[in-house]
């Protein structure tokens, strides 16, 4: 055969050849010059060469390790899913078709929240046009800059209450600040603008609402289409009523308060606070506050919600002494052995940036190698 | 008396998904079976650590049976499978500065035999296996990019298309980073390859 002559493909082209990943024009064309040119078919032989060395390298693991391995990695499928796949549809579909049962029912007060908006909007509306009248009779007083501010501030107070209606010109706020402070301090996230409310005296802290809502004060007064205004408003005190109850959810569940510029809390502080734990574990730690927390802790060892390597050794520092809590005076088996080993030795390399942590991990790995050791 | 384990070892990749979608994690453990050495040596490349390794393809796990709906019929299940180890083995050594390679002569982390006798085959002869013992040594002082684009290809025999689908990288940057890799194994193999001849 006669050597071929042509550039050498590229390596790319040469190595894509070999992994059969060209398309077969392309194919046919390195093949050509591959089988006159004996240097690309070395470089060729000698990748292959080298990858089949990399492949023919033992595993590296004790005999048994594999089947280890499946029957840890398995719990961990099954506690993460402790809900069989099969009811989970069930109960998903169950929950669909609830939802679908469910909304007309749930028409009702949504229906009954709306009427009531309108029906409210309608008396503020013919208030208003009645003080437009007496206002329109003063002299030197425009529409606007009476009516405006007034009827900007009953829209800012029923935008930090929940379900009662806006207060009339003239009546006390109180009930609806006391609320909006109440909400505030169950999600900074939702109410924002009512912890400003509360805080700063009304008429510097409403100023840019008040602006918004004077301009839809102005045209209620031009238009009077109470109940097209009214809609809107009801559905926003819908959603009011909404996010309250989601902040409200927030709130039991125990996530943490976003105010202001405080730090974020991790999902792990956030753990622990709701146990009362210390960052780390030490001695003087509860046992039966370690076994409250550990399913928590668990689910963010399990779903990888420990977002930093110290949280996660951290994480692992308590589950490894849950184990051993649970264990009690009984000698563990070789699977919990290897989980308590796992978690210290890994709570010692992830924790790495905290000598608390990497040396208290260190220490009760000793002491519990030794435990394990002694008859 | 607890009820045998229904075998699944026989079903089609397809067939195998489509009880785990309807049953539950029992089949699931069949595509663990079929899937865990190669997660396994594939994590340990990467991470260069057994224990990383054993953590990480347990993690794997667990993600795929979470996302096992999303998984396309007709396709092969282990390329999917391995593209979910390499991701979290990825995210593994980013997550963790530690991550240095375990060397060839010195005992593991938890004492275990070095990395040179664990990889020994004793069916081998000497040359064989200061052959292989050039070619790890080689391999390891790659960068961390090449050794993790040769190891998918390797460890997973991954196609072009999921090397690019793990490494979230398009194909053509998968040609070129593959193409330099091999040929800086080849280059780190160049002076190894004469102390290999000599000690053989």
């Amino acid at each position: 055969m006669s050597p071929d002559t042509s550039p050498h493909p590229s390596r790319e082209d040469l190595f894509a050849y070999r992994d059969g990943e060209l398309t077969a024009d392309r194919r046919h064309l390195i093949e050509a010059h591959v089988v006159g040119c004996r240097a690309c078919r070395e470089a060729i032989d000698e990748i292959s060469a080298l990858e089949a060395q990399l492949r023919l390298a033992p595993d590296g693991v004790e005999e048994g390790y594999f089947d280890q391995l499946t029957e840890r990695t398995m719990e961990r499928v099954r506690a993460a899913d402790p809900i069989p796949r099969v009811e989970r549809r069930r109960s998903v579909a169950e929950v669909a078709a609830e939802e679908t049962r469910r909304r007309p029912r749930f028409a009702w007060p949504a229906l009954t929240a709306a009427v009531g908006a309108a029906a409210t909007v309608i008396v503020v509306v013919g208030l208003l046009i009645r003080q437009e009248r007496v206002w329109r009779s003063a002299p030197n007083v425009t529409v606007l800059e009476r009516s405006a501010p007034d009827a900007a501030r009953q829209g800012a107070r029923s935008d930090t209450t929940v379900s009662p209606p806006p207060p009339l010109p003239g009546s006390a706020p109180v009930p609806a600040e006391k609320d909006a402070s109440k909400e505030q301090r169950q999600d900074g996230v939702a109410t924002t603008g009512a912890k400003k409310d509360a805080a700063a005296p009304p008429a510097v802290s409403q100023e840019p609402l008040a602006k918004s809502e004077a301009g839809e004060a102005k045209i209620k007064l031009r238009d009077e289409t109470a109940p097209e205004v009214a809609s809107p408003r009801a559905e926003e005190e819908v959603r009011t009523q909404a996010a309250g109850n989601l902040s409200q959810e927030t709130a039991r569940r125990g996530a943490p308060p976003i105010v202001g510029d405080a730090p974020a809390e991790s999902a792990y502080q956030t753990a622990l606070r709701r146990f009362a734990l210390p960052p780390v574990w030490g001695p003087g730690v509860s046992d039966d506050l370690v076994l409250r927390a550990e399913p928590s802790l668990r689910n963010l060892y399990r779903t990888g919600g420990a977002a930093t390597a110290l949280d996660s050794a951290r994480v692992r520092l308590y589950l490894a002494e849950a184990s051993r809590i649970r264990l009690g005076s009984a000698s563990p088996d070789s699977a919990t052995t290897e989980d308590i080993l796992r978690h210290y030795r890994r709570a010692i390399q992830l924790g790495a940036s905290d000598p608390v942590t990497q040396n208290t991990a260190r220490a009760r790995l000793e002491e519990f190698e030794l435990e394990i050791t002694e008859p | 008396m607890t009820p045998s384990r229904p075998d699944h070892s026989t079903l089609t990749d397809d067939e195998l998904v489509r009880l785990i979608r309807e049953g539950g994690p029992d089949a699931f453990e069949e595509l663990v079976r079929r899937t865990r050495r190669p997660a396994y040596r594939l994590a340990r490349r990467i991470t260069r650590n057994h224990e990383d390794a054993d953590d990480v393809v347990q993690e794997s796990f667990v993600k795929a049976y979470q996302a096992i709906d999303r998984f396309t019929l007709g396709k092969a299940i282990a390329p999917w499978m391995l593209t979910i180890v390499a991701r979290t083995a990825l995210s593994s050594i980013r997550q963790s500065k530690r991550r240095a390679a375990t060397p060839l002569d010195e005992p593991g982390p938890d004492g275990s035999a070095p990395l040179s006798e664990r990889i020994a085959d004793p069916a081998s002869d000497a040359g064989a296996l200061a052959r292989r013992l050039a070619v790890e040594r080689a391999f390891a002082t790659l960068s961390e990019e090449h050794r993790v684009i040769l190891a998918l290809r390797v460890e997973g025999d991954l196609p072009y298309a999921s090397i690019a689908e793990a490494l979230a990288i398009p194909i053509g940057t998968v040609m070129s980073r593959l193409a330099r890799a091999r040929e800086a194994l080849a280059e780190a193999m160049s002076p190894l390859r004469k102390a290999v001849a000599d000690e053989s």
